[in-house]
């Protein structure tokens, strides 16, 4: 399902969240990406038909967002950043709940219940009530409401946020398999969830949309800027207000350092491969610049 | 559209089953049934009917619509409480899922309202459950509707906070404690605004609700237009949320709603505001020198100086015509002038909502205030006769004790309740007796009329009549001497004769009071062989409700023919054959001592026992009237047995305030003992009759210094007997 977003903006009373934001999403699994208060959850709630521009348009498949929601609705799985169930439920009534509240036809929804549970590895648990559930158990939970309905597009806020790494890497599995049947948009400050994830992503920063493109594409950001060094305390104190730090680890009384930079950080550094983390950064850092790397 | 009604239907069974599963929820019914069975166990002698109709029935409103406030609440709460909300939301549908849960609140809370009906189906009659039941159920569901809709509408957003919730059930308890803590709900409007039901008067078994007017229909149109309007506002708010529209039909509906609403509200208030300033025949004023309150007419003498004098009627031939839809009265008085000088003018009290038709005799009427010309000078001890054609109807209010208004004296289809306070028939302004501005005393006649009274009834509402004049047939009575004429009627109606007492109530309270009818019947039986003088087969014993008015008068005139002993069902069920206390001695034995006490003076003394002020002080303020009646009492509780009857007069006496002392009711006491136990039941009979003829006058200026002289009196007059 292809996405179209035209000059779309979104001010609240003292604040512009969202400012002329344009870009298509054409399919698959779709990296938004961006630093918090950034825009992304004001735009993926607008997707999701729960907010109402301000101004530009948004199209998702053939219908409006803003004329057309429940149309939308019809054919959209959304988690949001929080969310929660009933917990005197148990997994299998609240996801036939939710189907009947999608439309899924009652002679339809155990078949559709069940698969979504087996997508998401949760089919022994059905009958347990929800309340006993983990917090990555309810995670998948929720990522099983959102394929009831056989929707078109996801829409996933943050999924990974606050699980254990067990659980991030079986989340990244399922949002993988799902990105070949579904347009998935997912939403995260983590950029691991998106170099393991996303065919394509964009990078929004103060409302604003600054790259647009490939994970590679991104990791190009920093070709040539990308170095490891080994510091002392002062040196590196010195150093730091032109560098961005990618990591840093404390060996022999010195720190080992990756930066992103111009310049060789005192002639002593090893120039990197950089990784779309670093191309994130220096983008981040390139202070709304906008990155044309790789269009659509 | 299919799928609409799904999420209509799932939403619905899952917020049922939220609610109804979770532990609270039967706790509550066990809470409400324990109110039921064990705080209310006391109304368990009323009928199912007036269960559902009085304040069992509305407790269980109350509280159904309090477990509303509450369930609605929660309800709302749990998606935003669970932070299911903004999923939900992403969900296509519009304000079905919505609708869908709120009436799972609804039909949840109404579930309260089993246990008042399981309450008043157990306590039967069947019938009178079953025609209890639909208004009930309605009025019911309409009050409970209401506060769920708007606590939706409140919290269905972003719900409530666990802390509102005994703000809200506070509130809820503010209103309905306006009725008790706030002056200004005198004003009968804020019964509007009680969860409770609209407003609320006593149950009469009867003639049901005494509620005004049309003040319940009004009442049920102003709930319905507001419950419609937040149900409106919930699937406007919601749709314009979900669907970024309005619907068309919205606020075409939400504005017919609000005007339903206040419309419903300004003829409720109308005609509550009717009642306050409007049509009441009398006031009542508290004495500031005395304390003493009085009864006045209420409004000011319209035709320049109000009258000095007085006509006498001596006789009333009235006609009550209810075959047409407006009631029409005819009444021929034959006038008498025992003033001292002729009469130019004289002046009656008709009630304010009846108008004048046609009269005999130039005659003008304004409010209550009725002047009629004499075509010549009306000489004294001459006569008049006097034809006047009036209709309308009657609808007259009072006050109960909650504040709320009732019904006191009216004309319905389904009965009337016509009490003499309601000057439904032209009664002479005394200016003497509105002087004495004693309780209903002005409207009595100061001499007993010869009256006949006949009811032509409407043939599609039949009902059986009583009055406490003597009937002739079931529509016609007659009395050859009556200083009030009180008519009742209604389809529920029961008279019973058991013995020498005639037994007038209520089907539905007929088999509680008839235990304090044979105990009149017994009471009667002695005290009518210590007055044989007194020319009388048969007491009149009439077991009403709790309407305001003549009930509340223990001490009704006799007419010539009959004591007429008019009670309240509840104080005669506390009357049963069990019951001894002091109770029993005033509500049983003084009112029927009254009635041979007041007929022994007119059999002997003529007009002049029915004489204002001297009626009121022989069997009120009396204290020769006073220790007689205990005397009598313990006579008849001793069964005549004299040495029984000397134990319990020396305990009465020693239970006498200042105890056994000189005081004039141990003389009295003693005096009639000595009697008894000198002379038998002859000598007390004499010296009974003497007492009871004895004048205020006579007690003041003689004996009210001197008891000891009084108890000699006594003795001697029982002497006399022998």
């Amino acid at each position: 399902m292809n996405i179209e977003i035209y000059n779309l903006s979104k001010s609240y009373k003292t604040t512009r969240a969202l400012q002329e934001v344009s870009f298509q999403i054409p399919g698959g699994v779709f990296g938004l990406l961006g630093p918090n208060g950034a825009g992304k959850t004001t735009l993926m709630r607008i997707l999701a038909t729960l907010l109402l521009p301000s101004a530009g348009k948004v199209r998702v498949g053939d219908w409006d967002v803003t004329r057309q929601p429940n149309e939308v609705r019809r054919h959209l799985g959304y988690l949001p950043q929080e969310f929660g169930f009933f917990g005197n439920l148990t997994a299998f009534e609240m996801l036939d709940y939710i189907a009947a509240m999608k439309g899924v036809p009652r002679n339809q929804r155990k078949t559709a219940i069940e698969s979504a549970l087996v997508s998401v590895g949760l089919e022994d648990r059905a009958r347990q009530n929800i309340r006993t559930y983990s917090g990555g158990m309810k995670q998948r939970l929720g990522i099983a409401q959102a394929l009831l309905g056989d929707p078109s597009l996801l829409i996933v806020d943050e999924p990974t946020a606050g699980l254990d790494p067990e659980e991030r890497i079986r989340f990244r599995g399922i949002m993988g398999q799902l990105g070949s049947q579904h347009t998935v948009l997912l939403s995260t400050h983590i950029v691991a969830d998106i170099e393991a994830s996303c065919d394509r992503v964009a990078v929004l920063q103060r409302g604003r949309v600054v790259f647009n493109g490939t994970p590679a594409g991104l990791a190009a950001i920093a070709q040539g800027r990308v170095w490891d060094v080994e510091l002392d305390q002062a040196e590196w104190t010195a150093l730091q207000s032109r560098y961005h730090l990618i990591s840093s680890r404390p060996q022999n009384g010195h720190v080992h350092l990756r930066l992103v930079g111009t310049e060789n950080p005192l002639g002593r550094g090893t120039p990197r491969s950089p990784g779309v983390e670093d191309g994130y950064v220096a983008l981040i850092s390139n202070d709304n610049q906008f990155v044309e790397v790789e269009h659509a | 559209m299919p799928n609409a009604s799904e999420r209509f239907r799932t939403s619905l069974r899952l917020a049922w089953r939220q609610i109804t599963h979770h532990w609270s929820y039967p706790l509550a019914h066990l809470i409400v049934l324990a109110v039921f069975f064990i705080a209310l166990r006391t109304a368990e002698d009323i009928s199912a009917k007036a269960i559902l109709e009085t304040i069992p029935g509305d407790i269980g409103i109350a509280l159904a619509s309090l477990a509303g406030i509450l369930i609605a609440g929660a309800s709302a709460s749990r998606s935003p409480g669970a932070k299911f909300s903004e999923l939900e939301q992403s969900f296509p549908g519009g304000s079905e899922v919505i609708l869908g849960r709120s009436l799972a609140s609804f039909l949840a809370s109404i579930l309260f309202l089993i246990e008042p009906l399981l309450f008043a189906a157990l306590n039967g009659p069947w019938d009178s459950f079953l025609s209890g039941l639909p208004i009930y159920l309605a009025e019911g569901c309409l009050t409970v509707a209401l506060p769920v809709a708007l606590v939706w509408l409140l919290a269905h957003r972003s719900g409530l906070p666990t802390w509102s919730y005994p703000l809200l059930g506070m509130v809820w308890l503010g209103f309905f404690g306006l009725g008790y803590l706030t002056p200004f709900y005198s004003n009968p409007a804020f019964g509007l605004l009680n969860f409770m039901r609209h407003g609320s008067s006593y149950y009469s078994e009867m003639w049901g609700r005494l509620l005004l007017d049309e003040t319940p229909r009004w009442a049920d149109l102003f709930y319905v237009g507001l419950g419609v309007a937040a149900l409106v506002l919930l699937w406007l708010v919601q749709t314009a949320n979900r669907l970024h529209r309005v619907p068309a039909a919205a606020p075409l509906l939400l504005a017919a709603s609000l005007v339903l609403s206040g419309f419903s509200a300004v003829q409720y208030s109308g005609i509550t505001s009717d009642w306050l300033t409007n049509h009441t025949p009398w006031v009542q004023t508290i004495d500031p020198a005395t304390h003493v309150p009085r009864q006045h007419v209420a409004e000011p003498y319209p035709f320049g100086e109000p009258p000095a004098v007085e006509v006498d009627v001596r006789n009333y031939d009235l006609t009550l015509d209810f075959s047409n839809e407006a009631p029409k009265f005819h009444a021929t008085l034959e006038l008498g002038n025992d003033q001292d000088r002729a009469l130019q003018e004289f002046v009656l009290l008709l009630n304010g909502r009846l108008a004048l038709t046609e009269s005999s005799l130039p005659c003008e009427k304004q409010g209550i205030w009725l002047r009629c010309s004499a075509p010549e000078a009306f000489a004294p001890d001459g006569t008049l006769r006097l034809e006047l054609s009036y209709e309308g109807t009657i609808h007259e209010a009072g006050m109960i004790p909650s504040r709320d208004w009732q019904l006191k004296d009216f004309i319905l289809p389904n009965g009337l309740r016509l009490s003499p306070q309601a000057a439904w028939y032209p009664i002479p302004y005394s200016p003497s007796l509105e002087d004495q501005g004693v309780r209903n005393d002005i409207f009595l006649l100061r001499k007993p009329a010869l009256v006949t009274l006949e009811v032509i009834q409407s043939a599609s509402h039949p009902y059986r009549l009583a009055s406490n004049l003597p009937h002739v047939d079931a529509n016609r009575f007659e009395s050859q001497g009556a200083t009030w004429i009180f008519l009742i009627g209604s389809p529920n109606l029961v008279e019973e004769q058991m013995g020498d007492i005639r037994l007038v109530t209520a089907r539905n309270d007929l088999e509680a009071v008839r235990g304090a009818a044979e105990r009149y019947r017994d009471i009667y039986e002695t005290y009518r062989t210590i007055f044989p003088a007194v020319n009388t087969h048969t007491a009149l014993v009439m077991a009403l409700g709790e309407e305001l008015g003549l009930p509340e008068e223990t001490h009704t005139p006799p007419t010539l023919e009959q004591p007429v002993i008019i009670s309240s069902r509840y104080v005669l069920w506390s009357m049963g054959a069990w019951d001894q206390s002091l109770s029993s001695k005033y509500y049983l034995g003084d009112a029927v001592l009254a009635e041979f006490w007041l007929l022994n003076r007119a059999t002997q003394l003529g007009d002049e026992a029915w004489s204002y002020p001297s009626m009121l002080w022989q069997v009120n303020n009396s204290p020769v009237w006073y220790a007689t009646s205990s005397f009598l009492w313990e006579y008849y509780e001793s069964g005549g047995d004299a040495l029984d009857l000397a134990e319990r007069i020396n305990v009465r006496i020693a239970d006498q305030a200042g105890g056994p002392g000189e005081s004039p009711f141990s003389q009295i006491v003693n005096g009639l003992l000595q009697v008894y136990q000198q002379g038998g039941q002859a000598g007390l009979v004499h010296a009974i009759n003497q007492l009871s003829l004895m004048s205020e006058e006579t007690y003041n200026t003689l004996y009210a210094e001197n008891p000891e002289a009084l108890r000699q009196w006594i003795v001697e007059a029982g002497d006399e007997a022998l």
